[in-house]
């Protein structure tokens, strides 16, 4: 079966101050059609870089250095600009961005700035007509007054389903979700969570979903890619990812968690995440890493084939996750 | 020995009518921030604060600061009301209460350097500790928080933001407090710093004998850390009691909700779909008449859109405030 999209050694390149570094380092990625593949890192680790270099997005100091972003089997590096922005930025793939206040045009209403979409980016004739549709599927009530209002008349939650109104209404092939919940109250979250469950079910998109939340990707995920310092560490399904890890820093995230027993000191990952332009020699978890032996200082591991049907780049792969 | 005590807390703000709403009609509006809050912290003790943005968590911790004084009601340290102290008293409850700002970055100010950010404190409170014990106490307090003594020489825009917390969580040390109103500790940080930051509180407060009030919307990391929860919404308690108890066994509608809203993996099948709550918070400019939380709960009758259900015992360690607990 042909991946919906495949990423190949995607190397994206960020410049600062004369310096430059890698945001995301050689990943290789593949989506199913209709998937829910969730990203989890912590801050600064790659996650939205590799999003938005997907939807071409990236700023201007960054640059995709080598690599290839497969999009139905078409190199999507290759598509020119003006072609790529009418025939699949927001037609074939959505995104969401992540916090809904900074995302709507404050100066017009939130009917206009989803008339528009529909009008730019699909072939709909009843725009009016499909806007209101769309905005009462998202649980927005009375939503024919509301189009007429101001972002600022909307709560984070209702902004929130505005913008995935504005997703889905061009029925997306790819939808690619950065971190949309993490702006918003549990119970509102819970909210989005279960409509974005529903929504995947009726429309079938595959999605990239963007987050730093454990939580919130077993939630939704049915794979998940864990990132760290701008490298894949660890791919497999959300059942095995949870129950046992095989990669020492995904077992070190779920370790962090507070749990039950409240005597008990929580675990922490000593020192700090890498400064992408001084990166650690060999794997680049390795100074905080518990299983470390020689090896990982001098060699880059590769991504390993896990028994479990995954993928852990790390040497001693077998020994981890047996204590959780 | 209650350490804080708190009694039927009000606060209201107002919105005052500007030139916008004049021109569009609207009179002034009046936000009932806190409403009738009443808890206390035994000496020792962790409180939770736990609810939705808005429902005022931070203003309670603003007013037992008193960087705002409350309309109605009182708030008592070690049995003295903070409303009646002296100036002498009042400078020495000041001493005793410290506060961890939740905007660890701009409670920092950019244009000192952190050993002057640390010295602050002694300025205002000269007596507490000489000049010679001053300098052993900045350097031993930033040991234990985990930093170097480099760092006194840095700006806080040189800090990562756990570090950043951590020279917040020291100034809050400085001048030997017995009560740390902790805002949302770790809010906006990774995953194994916040680990790092909770293993740090909890030390320190085996180390001190601290007490802290502890507010934040994380119900997992409350439910480790806390000894006593109280949940708020719009602005007032729901429910309050020993940390095991509401989260075993939530007596008030919304404390179920917010439980059962916290995405976890620990979930064996993740198509069981949750029972989410409906809405949003309502405004606590116009709050609905009777229950507050009536609009969105599932077990509402008739006499919740009537009347304000008062906290009631239920259980041994357990107070909540529903006509009908479950």
């Amino acid at each position: 079966m042909q991946k919906m999209l495949q990423i190949d050694k995607l190397k994206v390149i960020y410049r600062k101050n004369q310096k430059s570094f890698l945001a995301v380092d050689c990943v290789n990625l593949s989506l199913n059609k209709g998937e829910v593949l969730g990203i989890v890192g912590e801050s600064g680790s790659g996650k939205s870089t590799l999003g938005l270099s997907i939807i071409r997005l990236l700023p201007p100091r960054a640059k995709i250095k080598n690599g290839d972003i497969l999009f139905e089997g078409k190199s999507i590096c290759e598509i020119k600009e003006a072609k790529f922005n009418k025939d699949y930025r927001g037609r074939k793939i959505s995104y969401i961005p992540q916090n809904p206040q900074s995302s709507l045009n404050p100066v017009f209403t939130v009917g206009r700035q989803l008339k528009d979409i529909i009008k730019y980016r699909t072939d709909i004739k009843d725009i009016k007509k499909t806007a209101v549709e769309m905005l009462l599927k998202m649980g927005i009530a009375d939503a024919e007054t509301r189009m007429n209002e101001y972002p600022h008349q909307f709560s984070g939650g209702m902004k929130q389903r505005v913008l995935l109104a504005m997703a889905f209404v061009t029925n997306p092939t790819l939808l690619i979700a950065d971190e949309p919940t993490t702006a918003l109250d549990v119970t509102v979250e819970a909210q989005i969570l279960s409509l974005l469950k529903d929504l995947i079910r009726e429309y079938n998109s595959s999605i990239i979903y963007i987050t730093h939340d454990l939580g919130v990707v077993s939630e939704i995920a049915d794979r998940v890619a864990v990132f760290y310092a701008g490298r894949v560490v660890e791919v497999n399904d959300r059942d095995n990812i949870f129950k046992k890890p095989q990669h020492p820093y995904t077992e070190a995230l779920i370790k962090c968690l507070p749990d039950d027993n409240k005597d008990k000191k929580l675990d922490v990952i000593p020192g700090d995440i890498p400064d992408l332009s001084e990166l650690p020699s060999g794997c680049n978890f390795h100074p905080r890493c518990n299983y470390k032996e020689d090896k990982c200082s001098r060699k880059k591991p590769p991504l390993f084939d896990t028994d479990s049907g995954g993928k852990s780049a790390c040497f001693f792969y077998k020994k981890v996750g047996e204590a959780l | 020995m209650k350490i804080i005590e708190v009694s039927n807390l009000k606060k209201y703000f107002y919105n005052k009518d500007g030139v916008l709403n004049k021109v569009i009609g609207n009179g002034p509006q009046i936000i009932q921030a806190v409403q009738d809050v009443s808890f206390h912290i035994n000496q020792g003790n962790i409180m939770a604060l736990v609810g939705e943005s808005g429902c005022g968590k931070t203003t309670v911790a603003r007013l037992i600061l008193n960087l705002i004084k409350a309309d109605q009601g009182d708030i008592k340290f070690k049995d003295r009301s903070i409303y009646n102290m002296n100036k002498e008293n009042f400078k020495d409850y000041r001493k005793n209460v410290a506060f961890i700002a939740q905007d660890f970055r701009s409670s920092l100010n950019p244009r000192k350097l952190v050993g002057e950010i640390l010295e602050e404190p002694f300025k205002v409170h000269p007596d507490s500790f000489d000049k010679k014990e001053k300098d052993n106490r900045i350097l031993k307090i930033l040991k234990l928080v985990g930093l170097n003594e480099k760092s006194l020489l840095k700006f806080p825009h040189e800090f990562s933001g756990g570090q950043a917390r951590r020279i917040g969580v020291a100034r809050a040390l400085m001048l030997n407090p017995q009560f740390i109103v902790c805002d949302e500790p770790t809010s906006g940080l990774d995953l194994s710093i916040s680990a790092s930051i909770i293993n740090l509180m909890k030390e320190l407060k085996i180390e001190f004998d601290l007490t802290y009030l502890w507010i934040s919307h994380n119900l997992n990391v409350v439910r480790f850390i806390s000894d006593y929860v109280g949940v708020m919404y719009l602005g007032r308690i729901v429910e309050i009691g020993q940390t095991a108890d509401i989260f075993n066994n939530p007596k008030h509608p919304y404390t179920e909700a917010l439980i059962q809203s916290v995405p976890s993996f620990s979930k064996e099948n993740k198509e069981i779909k949750r029972d989410t709550l409906q809405g949003e918070p309502p405004s606590p400019i116009n709050p609905p008449t009777g229950c507050s939380f009536h609009p969105r709960c599932k077990y509402a009758k008739e006499v919740c859109k009537k009347e304000i259900p008062l906290l009631e015992k239920n259980g041994e360690n357990q107070e909540v405030a529903c006509y009908f607990p479950l």
